[in-house]
Formats: structure tokens, sequence, C-alpha cells
């Protein structure tokens, strides 16, 4: 007799149990609006990358601050650009950008969290002082140096903010790895002649992975926050490139007479942010296996 | 336990003057020439060689790099932070004026949005599954989903502005502090009341709750006797990182509300390139952030008998 | 009908997500009486308790009848309940620290059954209360916190706490489970002594045997049978009843006359922690020869662990030699169990991945998967799991399948001795004795087994010969 645990949000089926780790995700119900949405939005933004209804960045001065249309779905900007297609056309540069950044300090924090985990002594003390040195400093402050110093640009802006993600990843990786010597599996599996390479790469790195994978999607939403925020504030995308931040900030000038101008671009981030929210959450659940 | 924080804390400290020192690094190691950058910095683009050499020797950028940072550090550890490139006034003196309206900003945000972290979150747990704790459930997944900025954006432009609600200034009081905190409260509540109703739900769920019903004790008293107490630990916490991301995030919430703080000095500070300025603002950030993690690691030591005890 | 206290006629609990708990139950309890259910984890004991404490879930369907004194309980209104509740029916938990608020006083957890009652309690009041139930210092104990009481001293607060109103029915749910063997019935007695009527839910047999008037079966939300202890023998019992019942025999095996050599052989050795000065065990002598069990026994935290880590090769003995045989030396000749199987597996590994590990040795040929998954169906076998999906994952099994999906790897790296540290801890008593026999046959194929427990009867059970750790002395004395 098999008996299977049934998880909250997690309809027992008389159909096989979901095993993978995709599937589990689409049966939670959160997981799976999450990942339709999120699907819906990489496929927009990969057709904003190379087309859009009208040039994003071209002004037309005839045609500006006019309201939503059969024409202009969302209306156009202050400079007559059309609103929907800057909005499409910001998705895989808003999108994008926090996807790379979040990589980025994914694997930099999953190398450098094993590696100090499992060497210890002078590289752990010294890699752990690099990190609290960068946690010193509360988020953004540390983009916010780095921006200032190198000046704005969309590079800087990314290289600023993994500078300062990096940390956080490398510090729950290490927690993950130290003392995983003396954890129950792993040392089964040294006993029976498992090669320690081998044991890194089947019991030590999908773990840790998979709970950096959690973190990092959970983090999608501040990371767009922080994209957008420094877009918004100049020091990130630079005219005429379409950004949702960016395009927030000179929206806000004409709020009284355009608020379309405003709202769109809001939502947009809205959308974005609850997905990876909303996968996020079903993620945690899914890969939190309770203890009887 | 009091070693134990105080060790901690030097630690922390000692990490954030690192962080400082590695910011003050990047200017003379960035490419280009620093002195330049200055006069860009006070809005002269074409400075002659003669300009150059004569700022270089008054800043001493000529001297060897160690001796330059033993000046610069001389100088820091004897609370001088150096002269604004800008406005050639001393950074610090510029800093401590900005302080006081952040300072009030953020304090009144941060008790707003505790108070309504904690009231809402009991009032999502007495109402668990039903409807207050549903529409409580719907704001903090919107909040969840929108930058503090953007949420900001839309509750200034929709509810202060479109609706006539409350009215936007730009001088320095606790009036006028009120309606930023607001809204800034409201949306950090929205992340706290998620930790905090979770885990005044798994206290709920503990044995000894379970016991303390079976002795008849009603689901209030539990809630508020042991429930609460034993839930603050990570709210706490969270409050501590939260006054980092208000730190860190000043300079985009000030700008939103015309806020003259010290982030709305930082960000005319980027936009000059006034790099004194930006080093004074990476220290002060980096040591308002230990103070509060200090302060919440005392206040979590008091609440735990098990930790206090410790120190005895 | 008159004589008895609680009175459940076809009792039916459904969870609307997970479907029926408690399928038709009937029982009753008799004034006066000790009542005990036993059950396998999950049979729906915790159930029943919970109904008769109207503290189950909201969405719980409940159909049947529990009449208690003449009240039909399942009509009650929370205002009614929280009168009956700590003044009727007393309720005694399973951990006695879990059932305290780890930031009060002790003092302010027994003062809880007044004060939610909207009565006002003396210190004083409960310092007596204290004492009556045989606690000493009672006047300095009541101050402190309940991480600095020990299991059987809290429990008895606990006691205390549940019989202040001196209730009609206690329900005491394992309440002897955390504690110590030798202080199970003192906690048992007092809780007898202060109440009239008992309903005890155990699966500790002992105890059971010893101190119920009549037992009830739980299988499945199903009552299977009611006994009395004095029927236990000679009667034609039903299934479920005779795998608890086989806990009780002494089923002792004969102990092997061992001529072989032994294959581990400590002489004098003493243990230490990395930097410290103080031995955690000392002089310790023991030889394990191939096919002996060997159990240590002794409280938690007295070096048993660290000899197993010795012997495992994880540390050093610090003064003293080891001498282990040629054929440990082999990776895989040594194998662990340890105390949590979900910790030892890694969870998201289907079945036969996890089973067939050993065959991925560094030292081993390379075998294909087809291999493995038929290795991985013939120990899965071995150890009665032979209808098991071997695609499921490890983290869809239940927690006594995962300790025999361990025992099943670990046989597949052919130990030439296994060191089990707790094996039985997290286990129920049927899942229990499930190892208790894989361990006999692993035994009886040649394989040395050194065993660290603090369960006693669980030892006596298995072993050839057993040992005590003292911890004042930090010293192995056989018993």
């Amino acid at each position: 007799m098999l008996l299977r645990l049934t998880r909250p949000n997690e309809q027992p089926t008389a159909s096989a149990p979901a095993r993978s780790l995709l599937r589990r995700v689409w049966r939670h119900k959160s997981g799976r609006i999450g990942l339709i949405l999120s699907i819906l939005l990489v496929l927009l933004a990969a057709i904003g990358y190379v087309w859009t209804p009208y040039d994003p960045d071209l002004p037309n001065f005839a045609l500006a601050m006019k309201p939503p249309s059969g024409t202009h779905l969302l209306g156009t900007d202050e400079m007559g650009r059309d609103v929907f297609s800057r909005i499409f056309n910001a998705a895989h540069r808003s999108i994008g950008a926090a996807f790379l950044v979040l990589a980025c300090s994914f694997l930099i924090g999953l190398f450098v969290g094993i590696l100090s985990g499992l060497m210890g002594g002078l590289v752990d003390t010294l890699m752990m002082r690099l990190v609290d040195i960068v946690m010193a400093l509360p988020s953004l402050v540390l983009a916010f140096a780095i921006l200032g110093i190198l000046g704005p640009g969309f590079k800087n802006l990314l290289v600023a903010l993994i500078l300062s993600d990096w940390a956080w990843y490398a510090r729950l990786a290490r927690s993950l790895a130290i003392g995983s010597g003396t954890r129950p599996d792993i040392l089964t599996a040294k006993m029976s002649g498992i090669s320690f390479s081998r044991i890194v790469l089947t019991h030590l790195l999908p773990g840790i992975a998979t709970k950096l994978g959690v973190m990092a999607t959970l983090a999608f939403g501040s990371m767009i926050g922080a994209i957008s925020g420094l877009s918004f504030l100049g020091l990130g995308v630079q005219p005429p490139h379409a950004e949702w931040g960016a395009m927030l900030s000179q929206s806000r000038l004409y709020f009284d007479i355009a608020p379309w101008l405003l709202l769109s671009p809001a939502i947009a981030i809205l959308l974005s942010v609850l997905s990876a929210n909303l996968i996020g959450h079903a993620l945690r659940d899914v890969t939190e296996v309770k203890k009887q | 336990m009091l070693a134990v924080l105080v060790k901690r804390t030097i630690q922390a400290g000692l990490s954030a003057l690192a962080a400082t020192i590695i910011v003050w690094l990047i200017l003379p190691l960035a490419p280009g020439d620093p002195a330049n950058r200055i006069f860009i910095a006070r809005g002269i683009d074409d400075a002659t060689e003669g300009q150059l050499a004569a700022l270089r020797q008054e800043m001493g950028l000529n001297l060897p790099l160690p001796q330059q940072f033993l000046r610069w550090f001389t100088d820091l550890m004897h609370g001088d932070l150096g002269l604004s490139f800008t406005t050639g006034r001393p950074v610090l003196q510029d800093f401590l004026g900005h302080l006081p309206p952040t300072l009030m900003m953020l304090g009144l945000a941060l008790l707003l949005s505790t108070l309504a972290t904690i009231l809402l979150s009991l009032l999502a747990v007495m109402y668990h599954n039903r409807w207050p704790d549903k529409v409580i459930a719907l704001y903090t997944e919107i909040t969840a989903a929108l930058p503090t900025f953007v949420f900001a954006l839309l509750a200034l432009n929709y509810v202060v502005v479109g609706w006539q609600f409350g009215r936007v200034i730009a001088d320095v009081s606790w009036t006028a502090a009120l309606m930023p905190a607001f809204i800034i409260g409201l949306d950090r509540a929205g992340g706290w009341i998620q930790l905090l109703r979770a885990s005044l739900l798994a206290e709920m769920a503990d044995s000894y709750a379970f016991v303390a019903k079976s002795r008849g004790a009603s689901d209030i008293r539990i809630l508020l006797r042991h429930a609460l107490p034993n839930s603050l630990k990570p709210l706490l916490s969270a409050i501590g990182l939260s006054v980092g991301a208000l730190l860190g995030g000043a300079p985009l919430i000030e700008a939103i509300f015309s806020w003259p703080g010290v982030g709305s000095y930082l960000l005319s500070a980027l936009t000059a390139r006034d790099y004194p300025v930006i080093q004074a603002y990476v220290l002060i950030a980096a040591l308002g952030y230990v103070v509060a993690a200090f302060l919440v690691d005392v206040a979590i030591a008091m609440l735990d008998p098990r930790l206090r005890e410790v120190r005895t | 009908m008159s004589q008895s206290i609680v009175s459940c006629k076809d009792l039916t609990i459904h969870y609307p997500e997970s479907g029926a708990q408690i399928d038709g139950v009937s029982f009753e309890i008799a004034k006066g009486e000790c009542f005990a259910l036993v059950g396998r984890s999950g049979s729906g004991k915790t159930t029943i308790t919970k109904a008769l404490l109207g503290l189950h879930h909201p969405d719980t369907q409940i159909g049947g009848q529990i009449l208690f004194d003449g009240r039909d309980l399942l009509t009650l209104r929370q205002k009614e309940w929280r009168q009956i509740r700590g003044v009727e029916i007393g309720y005694v938990s399973q951990n006695p620290w879990g059932a305290c608020d780890p930031r009060r006083e002790v003092a302010d957890h027994i003062g809880q059954a007044w004060r939610c009652q909207g009565k006002s309690v003396s210190r004083r009041q409960i310092i007596s209360e204290l004492e009556k139930i045989g606690v000493a210092d009672a006047q300095e104990k009541a101050g402190a916190y309940p991480h600095q009481w020990s299991g059987g001293m809290l429990q008895r607060a606990s006691i205390a706490a549940a019989t202040a109103h001196t209730p009609s029915l206690i329900i005491a749910d394992e309440p002897t489970s955390a504690l110590d063997a030798d202080l199970s019935q003192a906690v048992l007695s007092s809780i007898r002594q202060r109440s009239a009527a008992v309903l005890l839910v155990s699966h500790d047999m002992d105890l059971v045997m010893q101190n119920a008037d009549r037992i009830g079966v739980l299988h499945n939300g199903q009552l299977v049978e009611v006994f009395t202890p004095d029927q236990w023998q000679g009667h034609r019992h039903h299934a479920v009843t005779c795998s608890f019942l086989d806990a009780l025999k002494d089923t002792r095996r004969t102990t092997s006359s061992n001529t072989q050599d032994p294959i581990v052989t400590l002489k004098d050795a003493s243990l230490h922690y990395k930097g410290s000065r103080e031995p955690i065990l000392k002089q310790v002598d023991l030889s394990i020869s191939p096919g002996e069990i060997i159990g240590i026994l002794g409280p938690s935290g007295s070096g048993k662990s660290s000899l197993l880590k010795l012997i495992m090769g994880l540390h050093e003995c610090s003064s003293g030699t080891m001498h282990k045989s040629m054929s440990l030396t082999r990776p895989g000749a040594i194998m662990p169990i340890f105390q949590d199987p979900s910790a030892s597996l890694p969870l998201s590994w289907p079945v036969w991945r996890v089973v067939s590990e050993p065959l991925t040795a560094s030292h081993l040929r390379r075998s294909s998967r087809a291999r493995r998954r038929e290795a991985a169906r013939e120990a899965l076998a071995n150890v009665g799991l032979a209808d098991l999906d071997i695609h499921a994952k490890a983290w869809e099994l239940s927690i006594g399948q995962k300790q025999r999906v361990c025992l099943s790897r670990l046989e597949l790296a052919e130990p030439e001795l296994i060191v089990a540290d707790e094996p039985t801890s997290s286990l129920d008593t049927i899942s229990c004795q499930q190892v208790a026999e894989l361990l006999i046959r692993l035994a009886q194929k040649g394989t040395a087994i050194l065993v660290v427990s603090h369960n006693e009867a669980f030892l006596k059970r298995i072993c050839d010969r057993r040992f005590l750790v003292d911890p004042e002395h930090k010293r192995l004395v056989a018993l």
C-alpha cells in the first residue's frame, strides 16, 4: 500500500501523481495562473523586441497626448509616440534585465557559496567577509554609489545591481553547504563509496539550486522595482529608449491630462511581478517537503 | 548575550567601514581623469591643463594612492567627510541639515506600518479564511506586486491629487510628513502582514495553543497573550531590513513626494557626480543600517527568555 | 447507560480535503474507567481526541453522536464548549515542553487553567498544586521557564493544570512518549490519581496493558476490536491487534555462539570533542563479530552517536586503540542508518534511484539504469516493499516506508557492519517491529550490527549483547 502525502493546495487526484517540478507547479492553483501569465508576458516581450505596431522611439508631435483609441490602444505620449508600442518594446528591457541580474546573482552566489561552504578555512573566511561587506550596505545604496561614480546607463545599472545582489545568494548557498558533510543522506552516500564530485553534483547541488531558485523567483518583484526605480530617476535606461520606470517618470508630469501614461506602465509592472510572485509561492509550497 | 550582540555589531560596523572604503576606491580606479571629472561636476566641461594641475595640487590627486587614502581616512576618522564638489561646503554639515526631514518621514512610516501590520494581521487571523482575511490578503498581494515607488506614485496621483484627498506640500512638518509616511507605511505593511499572519497562524496551530484551548482559553486570549508575543521576532527582523530598504530607497521616495531630505540631496549629487556626497551617503546609510540591526537584535533578545538567560 | 461518562455512537468524521478519517466508531467509557485507544499513526486516534474536545477543524464534517455525561457534545456552541474544556474534560498532551508557551514561566502555564476560566489564582495556590503532585522546590521552579524543567516534572505540572478543576474525564494523548521509560508509569499514575475516567491514547503497549481497563484498537478510522488486558492471550484477535500484541511477546532471539573473529575491536578507547579536554566517553572496550547485534542504551547526549562516528571512521579516538579488520576497509563495508528517514533520503529522487545509489560508487563498474532498477526492485522486495512503485518520489512515502527504503539501499552496499543511530525513534510500534525484523534478518546473513537507542524494549528484542552508557562516569556498562 502506498501512502501518498497530500499537500495543501494540491488536489489529490486519481491520475498519476505529478512528479516533475514543472508539473507540480502547474497543478498548484496559483502556480498555474503564474505560469500562464508569465508565458504570455515572455511571448509579448519577444514579439515586442522584433516588431511593434508603431516605431516606439520615433516622436510625432502632431499626435501628442491622444487618449486611447482604436488606432492607439493605449494612447500616445507627450511626444506623440504610441504608448502600446513603447510598453511592448520596453518589456524585453525590463523583464530581460531583471532576469539577467537574477540569473547572474544566482550563478555567482551558487558557485561562491558552495565553494566557500565546502572548502572552509581561509577561502570561506575571505569570501564571507566580502559577503558581509556587500550586505552591510542596504539594498540600492551600493547601486546608487556605483551608478553615481560610473555614470548612468543601462549596462552600468546591470553591473551595479549584480554587484549588490549576489551576496544574498552566496550567503544562503553557503549556509546550506556548510556542515553538509554530516547530513545523513550525504554521510550514507560517502560511506557507500560514492565519489565526492558525484555527491556534490547529485546530493548537494540540486537542493541548493532549488532553494536559491525559489529565492530568485520571489526576488523578481524587488528586482523589477530596482530597475524601473533607478530608470525612473534617470539612472538606468536612457531616452529615447522605452523602459517602464522611465515611462512612469515622464508621465507623472501629465497626470491631470493623460492618466493613461501613468497607468499603462504601472499595470505592466504589476502583471510581471504578480506572475513571478505566483510562481514563486507555488515553487516554495511544492519544494518544501514537510517533515512528518 | 550582550557581549555577543556587541561583538556582532562591531563586526557589522567594520563591514560598513570596509564598504565605504571600497566605494572610495572606485573613484581613483575608474577610467578617466578624476580631476576632469570634478570639473565636469562643477559644470566646467573644458578645463584647461593649468586648471587641472591646480586642482590636482589642491586635492592631492597627484599623490600616490595610499597617501590619498590615508588623507581621506584620517579626515574621515575626524568626522570630516570632505567638501562638496558643487557647493564647496562640508558634506557632513549638508547631510545633517537634510537628515531630520528624512528621519521624520521614515520614522513615521515605520510607526504607522507597524501599527497597521499588527492590527490587520490580528484581524486576518481572527477571521481566518473569511472575508476580512481575504480582503487583507488581496491588499497584501497588490503591495507585493507593486514596487514601493509605483505604489507611492499611484497613491499620490489617484488618491491625493485625483480625489483631492490630503494635499501636496513641500514644507517640512509632522503634518506634511503624514501623507507620504502613510503611503509608504501602507506599502511596507503589505509584506509584513504576510509575514506576521503566517507566523501567527503557525503559533495558533502550535501544540501549546491546542493545550491552552483544551483548558478553555478563548482564541483571542491565546492570540494576544501567547501567539502575538511569540510572533514578533520575524516581524522585528523584517523591520530592521526595511530600515535599510527605506534608506536605500530614500532618493526614489523623496523624488516622488518632493521631500527635501537626504534622498533628494543624494539625487542632486548623483546628477552632478558629486563624489564626496555619494561616499558620505554610503557611510551614513551603512551606519544607520548597523544601528537598526543592533536595536532589532536587542529587542529580540529581550523578548526571548531563552536568549535573555544566557546573559546572566 | 448512566454509568458511562462518554458514549460515542457511530461517530463519523470527514475532512473535506482528504476524505473519511473516522468511519462509524462507537465506544463507551464508564465512570472511573481507563479506556485506551491504540493504533498506528494516521489511524484516527488524534482525530477522536480532537472531536471529544470540540477542537476539530471548523470545516470538518462530523456525524453520529458523542454523549458526555448525558449531553450531546456535537450540538454545543463555542461558548458552551469553553465551559466544558478544562473544567469537565481535561487534556494532557504528548510533549510537555510543547504544551507550554516557551516565553512564559511555568507558573503562568499552570495558572492559565484558572485564568482562562475567568477565575483568579494566587501564586501560593499554584505552588501548593505543584507540591501536591510531587514537584520538589516548587517555590523556586514555578518562576523558571519550561526549557529549564525536566520532561517528567513538566509533564506533572501539566497534569496539575489539566486537573485543576477535577474534571470527570482526562484525555491523555501519548502522555509518556516524550519521557524516559522509567518515568512513564509514575506520570500515568498521577493522571489516574487525579481524575475519574481516563481516555489514554498511546502506542506503548506495555504501558497500556498495565494501566488500561479496556483497550480499543483503531485501524484506518474503524474500531476493529475492544478487549480487556487479561484477554490478551488465548483469544483470537484481529490481525491489527495481533501485530500490536506481538510487541509484547518476548521474542528475543537466541544468542548465537560466536566463534568468528571480531571485525572491530576497541581497547580502552576514549573520545573527545575537538578542542575539548573533557572526554565524551572513556575506557571503552568493545568487540563486534560478524552476525552479532549489539545494542547501546543511554540518554540523549551521552556520547552514543559519537561512538558510532568513531567506528564509521569520522572521529579518531584520543587514546586507546581501535582495530578494524581488513574486510572493513572497502567502501560500503560500514553503512549507517539514522533516526530521521526523511533526512536520510534525497526526497526528490525516485525510489529506484535512492535504493540503487550504492551501485554508483566509484569503485564499482558502471551499471546501466535498467540494471539499477532491477536491483532496486529486488532489494525493495527484501524489505517487504515489493509492491512499491519504483518511480515514486521518495517524498511520497510514509515515514515507515522511508526507513525501509533506507534499509534496502543499505543492503545493496553489502555491508559487513551496520551502525544504526536511533533507527526507530521516529517510527510507530508496527514500523518499529518491521525494522527490528529486517535487522535480525541482516544479522542472520552474517552482518554485524551496532544499534544505539533509548528504546529499551526494542534493544532487548533484537540484541545479543547490550551496553548502557553511564553518563556520570562516561563509561559503557555491560547489561
